[in-house]
């Protein structure tokens, strides 16, 4: 391979590498900045950081506690899925039954569902049940496409453990429940991590379920985003605050799932 | 028209010698054996000669003419995979037409080529099929067709017949000779079974730990071993080689003497430490004493018809004896009487194991 | 008796021996082999049960609650207008008198087009590159996927601050290099605005497509290429003939999921632009939102989000066989 080729390759590599994250780096220093520096005509690469912002919104402002609201949902969310999904994938692995192709497809159609189809009859619903704005409605609309990622994502895993070592589980004396249980689940063990993490991150970044069915006392802070812009003047230091904290955990949850990211993202197409 | 691999090492990034100063020289119309266990270099020296390596050191000649830094489009050459390699998502027909049609052979040639070769290895009812309806041995035939196909001057095949059963393993061997015999092109083959070597090849290159040990036609590696490794490397069950010393007019080797009253080559290192060698076939095995026999005890009786094959202990000193006919009364644990016929000895240095008669 | 029943038959006894009761004995031995028998052979109702049975009350209920709405005349804002049925009123509407949601279609495809285009052309290229050039690719990967990681929300949050007119970072560079004129609002003007939004897009998820046709790439069989170049095939026709078929599976399905995404792009036009100026980027799901969340007009909102499902459900369909293609998770 000729030198100037591979020259040129890296030089894209790095292009594309600075063109991701300089906005982001961008947003993240604006974060630190007073409002004069922030709203400098000429934008502001050196300046002196401030913790103001952050002050500001997460103390004065009161915005604590959709932290607190994205964690619960996020947890929750991931929770439930896990116990549900786990088992079903499990299922799903090893057993044959009939229309067992057409239920798979129902949990893909479930985790692709657009939310803005779904969250109208499930506002109606939950206005009659007096669930609006409850930290609960919002893990259960989570649970929608959490739960069919951890079914898909398990499923593979599952599939990757030879069904021999199942056999021998019972042969040693454990029942199916128990093979699954005491034998196959510790194997699989980094899966339910990287599934979970998953889960995580996909319920924290969510918006639309967030936003309609708990958008005062249990808003997340995905939620609390666009309350801060307002055609009259945004503080652009606050908002940009509170998005760092929407983002900056996933980055480095990212960095723990990388490995199960492809498995993950394409339904267990690419191995990754 | 000489095709040369000259003083060529190879190391990897990770540090193992693949082939230490592999030098070797044979002309067009052979068909070359590199013979040699896992991790010999075997591979490693055909992937060169293809171009698919880069040498370390040393270049690679055809004809004279230095090739080593081209790439495998320009050699001349093809080669057939342990894996096959065929093209997943082509057609059997497609598969062997490829190299013809990169070359941008006219359509009705290709056609004619492809079926001509399909005939000759009875594929034909195969073409339109995709190489995952293959068994393995229709995908080896596929792709011994798709490296033919085109009449290289030379045809690399990297341990092919590895992956057939025994069966088809003896039935493609005999293919392979027919083939080469009738097109007359040089082929290299890349093997770890001996047998399949001595079969096949007109001149056989045995390699151990990336160098060439010796390189001989059959005749030579089976009945003159140049080293120790190519005697218990060779053979069906290989070589016996006992370690001992010479004393005088004696071979012992534990309890196990052997008298040599006036038969050992000048050569030999007198009163020393040696290897004895013979070929299991060699041994003369006698249900009663006679002169010049040693006593020893029978272990194992293997009978591999029409043969026998005879596991024989004598204190440390473990023989294998292959007999056409076995003695009356012959059983695991009866005592028998064992000669080693002069003509059938080889003996080897104590010390790196070279031929010393 | 076999190692199982060796197992719950000591478990028996042990209760047994802790009641003393021998009336109970039998009753503990029905018990325990019960629990047996759906240890076993109940597993698969057990297992799959609750996650259905979750799903079904979450989302197919109010799937057809839905289709009921859309035969209803419900709407918060209108008096009167409690959930009377009115037939196919709704549908009618959308078909005949409803040029904004039509637009919105248009829109819709119009974004989805452009972007996912250039996507998988820009991802798939850097993934070529990466695999071709970079000696450890898969390092420097997490560098790439940051803009894919971040809340959508997030994602609007930030384009909006860097496209600001008066001060923002990237509107103030674009000028300087002269790309646009000095009084250009990128968000702000009803012609650029869509295709602002398409270049955020991109932005976004073009690493997604990088993510996953590397790794598709690296996964690729060494032979066959090993074979086409004794077969006499230079590099380009090497790419042609086997890296682009056999990629071409995968591509089909990232193509198809990335599709499916981008119809039901809300988050961060919604933060970005709401729709405007004008309707010129409300995207479908953004309309959909407006009739139902602002106008709450429910019943004639649940027609058009029913409409939605359905082209992401027929989309599904495509992609459930673009996975089977490229080796998915497809139950055996």
């Amino acid at each position: 391979m000729s030198r100037g080729w591979r020259g040129a390759g890296k030089a894209v590599v790095l292009a594309a590498i600075v063109i991701g994250l300089v906005p982001y780096l961008w947003m993240f220093l604006t974060s630190f900045k007073s409002r004069v520096d922030a709203l400098a005509d000429t934008p502001r690469w050196v300046f002196s950081p401030t913790l103001e912002p952050y002050r500001e919104v997460f103390l004065h402002k009161d915005y604590l506690p959709l932290v607190w609201n994205s964690v619960i949902i996020a947890v929750g969310s991931t929770i439930l899925s896990l116990v549900l999904g786990v088992p079903a994938a499990y299922a799903f692995a090893r057993l044959s039954f009939k229309r067992k192709e057409d239920l798979f497809f129902f949990f893909l159609t479930t985790r692709m569902a657009p939310a803005i189809s779904v969250v109208v009859p499930m506002f109606v619903l939950f206005n009659h049940l007096g669930l609006v704005d409850t930290r609960s409605a919002v893990i259960f609309a989570h649970s929608t496409f959490n739960l069919s990622l951890v079914v898909w994502m398990m499923r593979g895993f599952f599939a990757d453990i030879p069904a021999e070592i199942d056999e021998a589980a019972m042969l040693d004396g454990h029942t199916r429940a128990g093979a699954f249980l005491r034998v196959i689940l510790p194997l699989t063990a980094p899966g339910v991590a990287a599934t979970a993490v998953l889960c995580f991150i996909l319920s924290w970044n969510e918006f639309l379920y967030a936003f309609i069915l708990a958008a005062f006392e249990s808003r997340t802070l995905t939620v609390g985003i666009p309350g801060l812009v307002t055609p009259h003047g945004t503080l652009w230091g606050q908002v940009a605050a509170v998005a760092v904290v929407a983002t900056l955990p996933i980055l480095l949850f990212t960095a723990l799932v990388q490995k199960h990211l492809v498995r993950g993202l394409t339904f267990g197409a690419v191995k990754g | 028209m000489t095709i040369a691999y000259r003083n060529i090492t190879k190391t990897f990034p990770d540090g193992t010698t693949a082939l230490d100063r592999f030098d070797l020289a044979f002309e067009p119309g052979e068909f070359v054996v590199l013979l040699g266990p896992s991790g010999c270099g075997k591979s490693t020296a055909c992937r060169i000669l293809a171009g698919l390596e880069t040498p370390t050191s040393g270049s690679v000649e055809v004809g004279g003419v230095d090739i080593t830094h081209t790439p495998p489009r320009a050699r001349g050459m093809s080669m057939v995979f342990q894996s096959y390699a065929l093209y997943p998502h082509k057609t059997v027909f497609e598969n062997i037409a490829y190299p013809l049609q990169v070359r941008r052979t006219p359509r009705p040639e290709i056609d004619r080529a492809v079926k001509e070769m399909a005939a000759m290895l009875q594929i034909e009812r195969l073409l339109a099929r995709r190489p995952r309806q293959l068994s393995g041995g229709e995908a080896q035939r596929v792709a011994v067709a798709r490296a033919l196909v085109w009449r290289p001057q030379i045809c690399l095949m990297d341990e092919p017949l590895s992956n057939l059963d025994a069966l088809l393993r003896l039935k493609t061997r005999i293919e392979l000779k027919r083939l080469h015999a009738e097109l007359q092109k040089t082929f290299v083959f890349v093997t770890h079974d001996q047998e399949e070597a001595l079969s096949l090849g007109t001149r056989i290159a045995v390699l151990n730990r990336g160098a060439i040990v010796q390189f001989g036609t059959p005749h030579e590696i089976y009945h003159q071993p140049a080293t120790r490794f190519v005697a218990e490397f060779i053979g069906k069950p290989a070589a016996n080689t006992i370690e001992g010393r010479i004393e005088g007019e004696e071979f012992r080797a534990g309890e196990l003497v052997v008298s040599l009253a006036g038969r050992h080559p000048a050569a030999l290192v007198v009163d020393g430490p040696v290897v004895l060698g013979i070929r299991p076939e060699a041994v003369e095995v006698h249900g009663e004493p006679e002169p010049g026999t040693v006593a020893m005890t029978v272990q194992v009786v293997d009978p591999v018809p029409p043969d026998t094959i005879l596991s024989l202990i004598c204190g440390t000193v473990t023989l294998l004896a292959r007999l056409q006919r076995l003695p009356d009364g012959v059983r695991a644990g009866s005592i028998v009487h064992v000669r080693f016929p002069e003509a059938a000895l080889m003996w080897f240095a104590a010390e790196g194991g070279k031929r010393l008669d | 008796m076999g190692p199982r029943r060796r197992l719950t038959h000591r478990v028996v006894e042990e209760s047994v021996r802790v009641s003393h009761r021998p009336p109970q004995r039998r009753l503990l031995r029905l018990a325990a082999r019960l629990g047996e028998v759906l240890a076993d052979r109940g597993m698969g109702p057990a297992f799959l049960l609750p996650a259905v049975l979750l799903l079904f009350i979450i989302l197919v209920g109010p799937f057809f609650y839905t289709i009921f709405l859309g035969f209803t005349d419900l709407s918060y804002s209108t008096p009167g207008h409690d959930g009377n049925f009115v037939g196919l009123a709704n549908y009618r509407r959308l078909l005949a008198d409803d040029p904004v949601f039509w637009h919105s279609v248009a829109t819709t495809l119009r974004f989805v087009a452009s972007s996912v285009s250039i996507e998988m052309v820009l991802g798939f290229g850097l993934a070529l590159v990466l695999a071709a050039q970079v000696r450890r690719p898969r390092a420097v990967m997490p560098l790439l996927l940051v803009p894919m990681m971040l809340a959508p929300v997030a994602v609007g949050l930030l384009w909006k601050l860097v496209l600001q007119g008066e001060f923002g970072m990237v509107s103030y560079y674009l000028r300087k290099l002269g790309l646009i004129a000095e009084d250009t609002s990128l968000l702000g003007d009803s012609h650029l605005a869509l295709a602002t939004m398409v270049m955020v897009d991109i932005w976004q998820w073009t690493p997604f497509v990088t993510l996953v046709s590397l790794a598709g790439l690296l996964g690729l069989p060494r032979p066959p290429f090993e074979a086409a170049m004794m077969d006499g095939a230079g590099r380009v026709r090497i790419f042609f003939d086997i890296t682009l078929p056999l990629m071409r599976p995968l591509l089909a399905m990232v193509l198809l999921l990335r599709t499916i995404d981008a119809f039901k792009e809300f988050d961060k036009v919604f933060l970005m632009t709401g729709g405007g100026p004008g309707i010129s980027t409300e995207l479908l799901s953004i309309y959909v939102y407006r009739v139902n969340f602002r106008n709450w007009d429910l019943g004639y909102g649940a027609v058009c989000a029913f409409m939605v499902y359905l082209v992401v459900l027929i989309l599904c369909k495509l992609f459930y066989n673009a996975l089977g293609q490229a080796g998915g998770s497809k139950p055996t």
